[in-house]
């Protein structure tokens, strides 16, 4: 919880989570929030300007941009948050498996890992994505593929420095079980790195569902997502080049603001990053993560 | 030195080999027969199961699983990876100078990215907290944030249309290059730029810095003392950026129409042609593995330290 | 004339305004060692690095700073930098991470001796060699080539250190000098050191926690807390008689850490009693 009140100290972070929530909110409620149907169709309104009834106007079916928006949503951010949780969760499990357990177990999936992170991420999602066919879910698939190593990685370091600490070595004599020990004292404390690794995964694989959408690789039409919708709008870009403005706006918000949450949190995890003019020691190990971060994008 | 080179040559290899068993397996486990791809891609119209059978035999695909590997594997090595479902060419003859042209314009952008990152990272960060380091620090975020392919259309729209300055697409000439240079820079300036700098400070804060201030040494010394330690990060860093830019021109080149590798492997998913696909898994893979192990040589190069590691 | 003067010497931090080190003075005399003593975080090092006009641009500095007659605070940055190295000689705490990683150590000692001195490099090879094996380092040519990584501690407190005697600077000052080195290196270097103030015969100030070395090396002690100069005085009156509670705690607590040091030394307990 300390973490938190650091967190809200923070203007910048507060203003972007607001953001993010906020965009979780609409999307979840999506059918009570918009306007109309995303997929109604109304050849009379082909390229309609802004009015009243349609806020942000229509597109080349006549289809009603807010609408779509705000039904995007669930694809392009609600979606890549399960896919996100789904590999956060498998990660955590092996990663906690191999810190915890250590030996065989650990050096096995190890060198799993290696092998998956010595994959660059794009080449990964393309082969699956190949393999499989076109599709969001193929996409979201891949994701949960290429991200669980990337978790079990951060979060097996995270075990193991705790694993030695005192107190839960002394939970261990005291008789406490495998699994009480690790509900009890490691998860909380490893809680925040997972946190911080996802935040920052985040941002990424939302610009990466809808570039492949935009490739025409992810979801389907008639369905709305942003990627989909700047693919749509391509086709116009020309005479109406506006129908790019909406969708590419939304995903700059809502990565910006995404972003900016990762990096606050970063920030009110290791204050010590906040004394400017005073990097930590570890320069790597905060460079690496975040090549690794684009990598996957 | 040598010894170095060797041991780190032979830790690639191995990964090497369960990179193209993952790619060939990736095949291997599509849901979709491959023998009935080339049946509808010939254009077949009643698809029977002796035909199918037939197709299998023909595709070498009733043999034994290992069998296929090792055949496949011995023949990428002499760059055939069969032929494509859909046109019946040979893979390599498509994928070659797709190559090619992705190579060109992976190099140029790397190029720029190199110059751009190593050039603002070290003034940002020898002039801390000043406006320019702020500004620039904050517009590489933004540039973190923004879709690579919107960035492009709208590009395309401005210098291409609407000031009919540049071509929207392909490959003819100089100029045509601008443009999804311009985009790829954009895209990644900002995070090596910021790897970059944050290397430089890192080093900037180190004893060795304060020692050489303190036997006199001019600034430009101890500079160029910090740089040469703060671009040995570069090296690795630039390393591993030049295969993950390899392999994320994909966007870039179908907006600007690139006959590259990005444009031939979504056409290629999308006719569901396995050869194609398998083969610039394989190519990919392959380059990644060949660049980290380069930078880390290069690395070893500049710092004797890291020969005892391994 | 021949002295180091540091008068209302106060340094505080630009950005968050707090002061560090209100008001120090303090004068080193020919020939004279004094060290300065406190905990860390006491501003011990600032204040030596204030002298060298070190500290990093956000932190300010204000007093008189008086080398032989000279105002360092009135020098333009060039002439500072030449008074670095040639008059104020500095020694490292971590002589790991004194040099550049990535150059053998050779390289670092030649650019300064050509920064200050117009000799020839043979010349200059020479006298770093002279100088290295007169600090009991055996294979001079070896040292000169290795990479700082291949070189002990131990080692690199004494190359420099032999690099001090080559420039024969007025001031030395070593910033805790042996806390990075282990008993028997630490005593091997301090012993150095000793020699070092007997060859030159200048100035040396000496930042130290551990009361068993200064008793050792240094004539006069100041007892830093908190960025105040608490005590002063000769250093066999301080650690025998201390006024202030805090002096008095230092030498009790000190004196069972260095029980250990002080047998190697072959010197009795630090204070008596």
């Amino acid at each position: 919880m300390n973490l938190l009140k650091r967190l809200m100290k923070d203007k910048m972070a507060v203003a972007s989570l607001s953001v993010v929530a906020a965009t979780l909110l609409v999307g979840l409620c999506a059918p009570f929030i918009a306007p109309h149907n995303p997929n109604e169709v109304n050849m009379e309104l082909r390229f309609a300007g802004a009015s009243w009834q349609y806020w942000l106007g229509n597109d080349h079916l006549g289809r009603c941009v807010l609408s779509r928006l705000i039904y995007g949503i669930r694809p392009s951010v609600l979606y890549v948050l399960a896919a996100l949780a789904a590999s956060a969760c498998i990660g955590a499990l092996l990663g906690f498996a191999a810190g915890y357990f250590r030996g065989k177990v650990d050096a096995l999936l190890m060198r799993i890992c290696d092998c998956m992170l010595s994959f660059p991420g794009y080449v990964m999602t393309l082969a699956v994505v190949g393999m499989l066919g076109a599709g969001l879910e193929n996409i979201l698939l891949a994701f949960v593929l290429m991200k669980w190593a990337w978790f079990a990685r951060v979060i097996r370091t995270a075990v193991m420095q705790f694993a030695d600490a005192d107190y839960v070595k002394f939970a261990k004599v005291l008789g406490a079980g495998h699994m009480r020990i690790m509900a009890r004292h490691i998860t909380p404390v490893a809680l925040p790195e997972i946190a911080v690794v996802s935040s920052s995964s985040f941002g990424s694989m939302i610009l990466q569902i809808s570039g492949l959408s935009f490739l025409g690789l992810g979801i389907q039409a008639p369905h709305a997502e942003w990627g989909m919708m700047l693919n749509e709008a391509r086709s116009v870009m020309f005479t109406r080049p506006e129908l790019m403005l909406a969708p590419g706006i939304a995903i700059i918000v809502v990565v910006s603001a995404v972003n900016f949450l990762s990096d606050s949190l970063q920030t009110a995890l290791d204050p010590k990053l906040m004394t400017y003019g005073k990097p930590s020691k570890a320069g790597m190990n905060t460079i690496l993560p975040k090549l690794r971060r684009k990598e996957v994008a | 030195m040598g010894g170095y080179i060797l041991r780190r040559i032979a830790v690639a290899l191995p990964l090497l080999i369960v990179i193209s068993f993952l790619a060939f397996v990736l095949n291997q486990l599509s849901p979709m027969d491959p023998a009935e791809v080339v049946l509808h891609a010939q254009g077949v119209p009643t698809i029977t199961e002796e035909l199918i059978a037939e197709t299998r035999a023909e595709l070498g695909m009733d043999r034994p699983f290992l069998i296929q590997y090792f055949d496949w594997l011995i023949s990428s090595f002499q760059l055939d990876f069969g032929s494509s479902y859909v046109t019946g060419k040979p893979v390599w003859s498509l994928l070659g100078p797709a190559l090619l042209n992705t190579l060109k314009l992976t190099l140029v952008s790397s190029a720029f990215i190199i110059l751009f990152s190593i050039v603002m990272g070290v003034v940002c960060a020898l002039r801390e907290g000043g406006w320019l380091d702020l500004s620039v620090r904050g517009f590489s975020f933004l540039l973190t944030s923004l879709p690579a392919y919107w960035l492009a259309a709208l590009m395309v729209w401005y210098f291409s249309v609407k000031l009919d300055l540049l071509p929207t697409s392909g490959m003819d000439s100089i100029s045509s290059y601008i443009l999804p240079v311009a985009v790829i820079v954009i895209g990644y300036a900002g995070i090596y730029f910021r790897m970059i700098r944050s290397s430089m400070l890192s080093n900037l804060n180190e004893d060795y810095v304060l020692y050489g201030r303190a036997c006199g040494l001019s600034e430009t010394s101890v500079i160029m003392y910090v740089l040469r330690n703060s671009l040995q990060v570069a090296v690795s860093v630039f390393g591993l950026a030049i295969p993950v830019i390899l392999g994320s021109t994909v966007v870039v080149e179908n907006i600007f129409a690139w006959p590259g590798l990005g444009t031939l492997t979504v056409n290629s998913i999308l006719g569901r042609d396995f050869p194609i696909i398998q083969a610039y898994v394989l190519v990919l893979a392959a380059a990644f593995v060949l660049f980290n192990t380069a930078s880390d040589i290069i690395n070893a190069a500049f710092n004797p330290k890291l020969r005892k590691e391994f | 004339m021949h002295s180091l003067e540091i008068s209302r010497l106060k340094i505080w931090d630009s950005r968050t305004g707090s002061v560090i080190v209100p008001d120090s003075s303090f004068r080193v005399e020919q020939g004279k060692c004094l060290a300065i003593v406190g905990e860390s975080g006491s501003g011990k090092s600032l204040t030596c690095r204030a002298i060298m006009r070190l500290n990093p641009a956000s932190l300010q500095q204000s007093g008189h700073i008086e080398l032989n007659g000279i105002n360092l605070e009135e020098l333009s940055d060039k002439e500072m930098r030449q008074f670095r190295g040639k008059h104020l000689c500095m020694i490292m705490q971590n002589g790991m991470r004194a040099f550049d990683p990535s150059r053998p150590v050779g390289a670092h000692l030649l650019k300064t001796l050509a920064v200050h001195y117009p000799w020839s490099r043979s010349d200059a090879i020479a006298k770093l060699k002279a100088a290295l094996a007169s600090v009991g380092l055996k294979d001079p040519d070896k040292v000169l080539k290795s990479y700082p990584y291949q070189l002990s501690g131990g080692m690199l407190q004494r190359t420099m250190i032999a690099l001090a005697l080559v420039l024969e600077p007025d001031v030395i000052i070593a910033d805790e000098p042996t806390t990075a080195l282990d008993a028997i290196t630490q005593y091997e270097v301090v012993e150095q050191f000793i020699a070092l103030r007997s060859r030159l015969g200048g100035m040396m100030i000496f930042v130290s926690h551990d009361l068993g070395i200064v008793k050792r090396i240094a004539d006069d002690v100041l007892v830093m807390k908190d960025g105040h100069i608490i005590e002063r005085g000769k250093t066999s009156d301080v650690l025998a008689e201390a006024k202030h509670p805090y002096t008095r705690y230092l030498v009790s607590s000190k004196l069972a850490l260095s029980r250990h040091f002080t047998e190697l030394m072959g010197g009795e307990a630090v204070v008596e009693g």
